[in-house]
């Protein structure tokens, strides 16, 4: 099942290169990311919540001679990992419908290939497979900025893919020397997950290890101070290059320090939490006062995403079950939120022309439908309770205070700025009087695709247990595993 | 589901109906919406009065359903109903049924008359689920929740500036406090591995007495935000911006009291601890202080708002001096007579065409008859002019204070209560009485307001007069919930406190009718004397709050250090990184030189290169 949603998009892409018309590629487009989400849930409903391990392995020699397998499967983080990108996509094809005009065809494709490329990457087992999607994931995210972005997109892309790109050279240099140790130790030379995790390295070679793996990882999320890639590529990117950058692209890399940092460096990755702490606190305040003074919507809800994933890595970094549980929770639910910020932006792009808060105002009015439905996104940034922010938001800090007091209190602190600049972005843009004077307001495909997110993100609020319960055995078992 | 889940969750289904109509502009029930608001809160109201009646000396809790678990917490949703919930419960859905009635008229015709309607259930909902709470996290789901009501309804006509900036400054202002109210919650759960009520109040003895003292003084910090008490209280007379049903439904009556009810209902962690003289000082500033501004302000809605701030500190100074049920008590009756003082100022600016400055008014009263009686048995409750019910309520505040021993405290309340009636007849005497100072435009609409709106007037004004009565039964029933720590006092000294505030609150009332009715004293004449026009002057700015949280946090902190960072970030920051890149760009082309493509450079190259290899060889 985990190879058909590998392979659909896959098909899909395939099929709108054979596809004579520019008109019907974001048909075939919209109608594979569906159907790849429904197979993604429905391996959500199949998938035994109270088991550790991994579930619907598929397994396959690929490259014998160099122990290169084929091998994918999915557990309790993967899962919601998956099921947030596949629903992620289908919402960046529903973002493109209009906002795409030029080169559909290719387009669509690259959209496709790339989804192929991020489920690889939180499906796989084997640890050079992950590289690969790692990898190959940049080339369409790239294109997808160089070409249909704004104006300075040829920097933009350079700069994503060259920073990203060297930072996973460092993952590349780690993967090899580990996987030799372990051949060395074992007789085994293979790039398994779960056999690798097995390994108890002495721990000065943890710290090396760990920093090499760090900065690719910390690049991607993007950690303070490797975050200046970020703002510039959601800038010139399109909107559903925004919306998946944002929404799926920055959990690769808290995604990587779960599933390979903590269990194969945990003596190194206690180690170091305090130094995650102090970033990460950083992210959450300094991005937050950066955002306040953003004259680019587009900028705001980007830095915010900085300032939200300084959540993300604390969360993760504080070592317990709340802390982790609350981590994962907000990767998800920043993915929702996100996507549908950078959703709402791109429909007033999309009429206006312009990104500037200075030349917006009084949409409310104009537009009541898609106010509301920011309303509900903004507070939701907020962690207003009743949210699903409010639960990830409460969990980290809750568990980052356990883990280091001042830490959590910073955080709490930081609580305050991101209402500011939410709250100041939405009285420019929403209220006040209106500085544009014909505004359409939200048509049926705005509706359900943002609907469909605020549904998600109230319903998650109110019930996050719907998707925690997917958490609870796989953060218990990665504890253990830690020894903690 | 029980009787707590249908109370509270009727408002959220007007919310609900309101909301899809209003989103998806149902226009035959627009102007309608009020059909559904009116009959939730109206079954609402119904069941809490038959759940006040009824609760005697039992409690009962209910689950409405899970909401989380994380390692060892797990949160649901559900009600834990005792006296003080009931009590609470009567006075929510009891405001917000007459506020409901009266907006029918207030909020005619306005183009946003669903979403109004909508608002007040989300508010109404949110308000029941923060007093019906079992546990520390429902009870911050509802004191964010209010607030996200209050945000939306300040900034309602979001087209003006004012209220839009309003709204902004009391989300803000409220985060502040909810950062420490958060924190609080966190060292509980860390203490107590638990948060839920009962779990936590019966084993605050487990606890030191200096992590009580810190976890009463996080909450505290919440608390101040939401009651707008010093140093948070700014945000209260901005709130003003909203409509005038709110200022009586949230910014009077039930929101801003929610701290008080916090702090009565967690007074297991308040008598454990030392905080409880800080809740007291900041009460007594507060009450003081914001009856000073009171006497100042032009803005008949500001005037009420300085009122509301007052009254709310003394509730904070009952606290502070262990009186939880006398807070509770003055909460109960500050309701009544409040929301009537604000329904009747709205409706005073619905006949004076919004304008809100009671220097262009005078002489209502013979215009709309029952908003003036009315108002005048509000303002005369609040003034505690005897027997009507914030007599009551104050005067217990006060004795209390002095009972037990604070004098400071009892000093500062006491000459607030003389203010309290020179501004409440300040305000009286310009409004309803002497001569008509507006204009001729104004005058043309002037008329009683229709009965929606002097209907619920009529109603308040029935327990304004006569809530202090119930003070004997109001005791003896929250003792069941909450103590109240207050040493008796001979009847003597009692005679005589009561006899010093009540003739200081007539006192107040006649200086205010020599300046402001009789016009014996010019009151320019004082505020321009050389000795009183530098305090006035203080008094009337505010003592310059706005001014210096301006200058701290939104110019220095948010626009100053934002700059900063921003600056930072692309020159500094993004500097190394694109620094590096060009590095690695030169060296590119430093290195490149070497590949002329030119054979006679090589050839040259590798004689050198021969001749060093060679001489290092020949050296060593």
């Amino acid at each position: 099942m985990l190879s058909a949603i590998l392979l659909l998009p896959l098909l899909g892409a395939l099929l709108i290169a054979v596809c004579r018309s520019e008109e019907r590629a974001r048909l075939i487009a919209l109608l594979t990311t569906g159907a790849t989400l429904v197979i993604s849930l429905l391996v959500a409903l199949k998938f035994q919540t109270g088991k550790t391990g991994f579930q619907f392995i598929d397994y396959g020699d690929w490259l014998p001679s160099l122990s290169i397998r084929y091998h994918v499967g999915v557990d309790g983080l993967s899962l919601i990992m998956l099921i947030m990108t596949t629903l992620l996509t289908f919402i960046a094809v529903a973002s493109a419908w209009n906002y795409i005009e030029e080169r559909r065809k290719l387009f669509y494709a690259l959209l496709l290939l790339l989804e192929t490329a991020m489920v690889g990457v939180f499906i796989s087992l084997d640890m050079l497979l992950f590289y690969i999607f790692w990898e190959a994931m940049l080339i369409p995210m790239a294109l997808i900025i160089g070409i249909w972005g704004g104006e300075r997109r040829i920097y933009s892309a350079l700069k994503f893919f060259i920073y990203t790109f060297a930072g996973s050279i460092f993952l590349l240099i780690g993967m090899i020397v580990l996987v030799v140790i372990y051949g060395n130790l074992t007789g085994d030379y293979t790039f398994d997950i779960t056999k690798l995790s097995q390994l108890k390295l002495p721990l000065d070679l943890q710290k090396w290890l760990f920093w090499a793996f760090f900065i690719a990882f910390a690049v991607k999320v993007p950690v303070f101070p490797f975050h200046t890639w970020l703002p510039d590529a959601h800038v010139e990117a399109p909107t559903p290059g925004s919306v998946i950058l944002a929404g799926v692209l920055l959990k690769m890399g808290t995604y990587g320090f779960l599933r390979f940092s903590l269990p194969l460096f945990p003596d190194a990755y206690k180690a170091y939490a305090p130094v995650i702490f102090a970033l990460g606190v950083v992210a959450i305040i300094y991005t937050a006062l950066i955002a306040l003074v953003q004259e680019d919507v587009k900028k705001i809800v980007a830095y915010s995403s900085v300032s939200h994933m300084g959540f993300v890595m604390i969360g993760l970094f504080s070592l317990n079950p709340q802390g982790i549980e609350g981590a994962i929770f907000q990767m998800l639910n920043h993915g929702l939120v996100s996507a549908a910020l950078f959703f709402i932006v791109g429909a007033i792009y999309e009429r206006i022309h312009t990104r500037q808060v200075s030349k917006m105002g009084g949409l409310a009015e104009l537009a009541p439908k898609l106010a509301t439905l920011a309303m509900v996104f903004t507070m939701a940034s907020v962690g207003l309770p009743g949210t699903s922010s409010f639960v990830g938001e409460f969990l980290t800090i809750l568990g980052g205070f356990k883990a280091s007091g001042v830490t959590g209190t910073l955080m709490a602190l930081g609580v305050i700025f991101g209402a500011a600049y939410m709250l100041y972005m939405y009285r420019n843009v929403f209220f006040l009087n209106p500085k544009v004077f014909s505004f359409k307001d939200a048509d049926t495909r705005e509706l359900l695709s943002l609907g469909l997110l605020a549904v998600l993100v109230v319903w998650w609020g109110f019930n996050p247990e719907f998707v925690m319960k997917y958490l609870h055995s796989y953060v218990g078992e990665i504890l253990k595993v830690a020894g903690v | 589901m029980g009787v707590a889940f249908w109370i509270t969750f009727l408002p959220l289904i007007s919310f609900l109906l309101c909301g899809a109509v209003s989103f998806f502009r149902i226009n035959s029930f627009r102007q309608r919406s009020h059909y559904f608001g009116v009959t939730a809160v109206g079954i609402s109201l119904i069941l809490s009065t038959v759940t006040l009646l009824k609760i005697g000396n039992r409690t009962f809790s209910e689950t409405w359903f899970d909401w989380f678990t994380s390692g060892g917490l797990s949160a649901q949703f559900g009600a834990y109903v005792d006296q003080l919930t009931a009590v609470m419960f009567f006075v929510v859905t009891f405001i917000s049924f007459l506020v409901h009635i009266y907006s029918i008229g207030y909020m005619h015709g306005d183009p946003g008359y669903d979403r109004f309607f909508a608002y007040l259930g989300l508010f109404t909902f949110s308000m029941l689920a923060l007093v019906a709470a079992p546990n520390f996290l429902q009870l911050f789901f509802g004191w964010e929740a209010v607030g996200l009501s209050s945000y939306l309804l300040i900034g309602f006509w979001f087209r003006r500036k004012r209220a839009a900036d309003a709204a902004i400054k009391a989300f803000l202002l409220n985060r502040v406090g909810d950062f420490l109210f958060i924190l609080g919650l966190i060292i509980i759960f860390w203490t107590f591995g638990t948060l839920d009520f009962h779990e936590v109040f019966s084993s605050v003895n487990s606890a030191s007495k200096a992590t009580l003292s810190l976890i009463g003084l996080l909450l505290l910090g919440g608390a101040v935000g939401k009651s707008a008490q010093v140093p948070l209280h700014t945000w209260l007379a901005d709130a003003m911006e909203g409509p005038t049903p709110i200022s009586a439904l949230i910014h009077a009556a039930t929101m801003v009291a929610a701290g008080v009810f916090m702090i009565a209902r967690c007074f297991p962690i308040y008598d454990g601890g030392n905080v409880l003289p800080i809740v007291g000082i900041i009460g007594t500033v507060t009450a003081f202080g914001a009856a000073t501004v009171g006497l100042t302000q032009f803005d008949i809605k500001r005037v009420l708002a300085y009122s509301t701030l007052s009254q709310l500190g003394y509730m904070f100074a009952a606290l502070g001096v262990g009186a939880y049920i006398y807070a509770m008590f003055h909460l109960f009756t500050h309701a009544f007579f409040k929301a009537l003082l604000f329904l009747g100022s709205g409706s005073v600016i619905h006949a004076m065409e919004g304008e809100q400055d009671i220097r262009k008014m005078g002489g209502l009263g013979k215009y709309m008859p029952i908003t003036t009686a009315t108002f005048i048995i509000g303002s005369l409750a609040l003034i505690g002019i005897p027997p009507l019910a914030g007599f009551f309520s104050k005067d217990r505040i006060i004795s209390a204070t002095f009972s037990n021993g604070h004098t400071g405290f009892w000093f500062f309340l006491t000459a607030g209560a003389f203010l309290t009636a020179l501004y409440m007849g300040r305000l009286i005497f310009l409004v309803f009485f002497g001569k008509e100072r507006f204009e001729t435009r104004e005058m043309k609409h002037l008329h009683e307001s229709p009965t929606v709106m002097t209907l619920p007037l009529i109603v308040l004004s029935i327990p304004s007069v006569v809530a202090g009565f119930l003070g004997e039964w109001f005791e003896e029933f929250l003792k069941q919930a909450i103590p109240n720590h207050v040493e008796e006092l001979p009847h003597s000294t009692e005679l005589i406190l009561v006899t010093i505030t009540v003739s200081l609150a007539l006192l107040g009332l006649l200086i205010s009718a020599m300046v402001y009715f009789a016009r014996k004293i010019d009151p320019e004449s004082i505020t321009e004397n050389p000795v009183i026009k530098p305090i006035y002057t203080l008094i009337y700015n505010k003592y310059y709050f706005d001014e210096l949280y301006n200058l701290l946090f939104v110019r220095g902190v948010g626009f100053g250090l934002g700059r900063l960072a921003s600056l930072l970030d692309r020159y500094v920051i993004d500097g190394i990184v694109n620094g590096t890149a060009q590095l690695t760009k030169w060296s590119g082309e430093i290195l490149r030189m070497t590949q002329t493509g030119v054979v006679n450079t090589y050839v040259a190259y590798m004689v050198a290169g021969t001749a060093i290899i060679l001489i290092i060889l020949l050296l060593f």
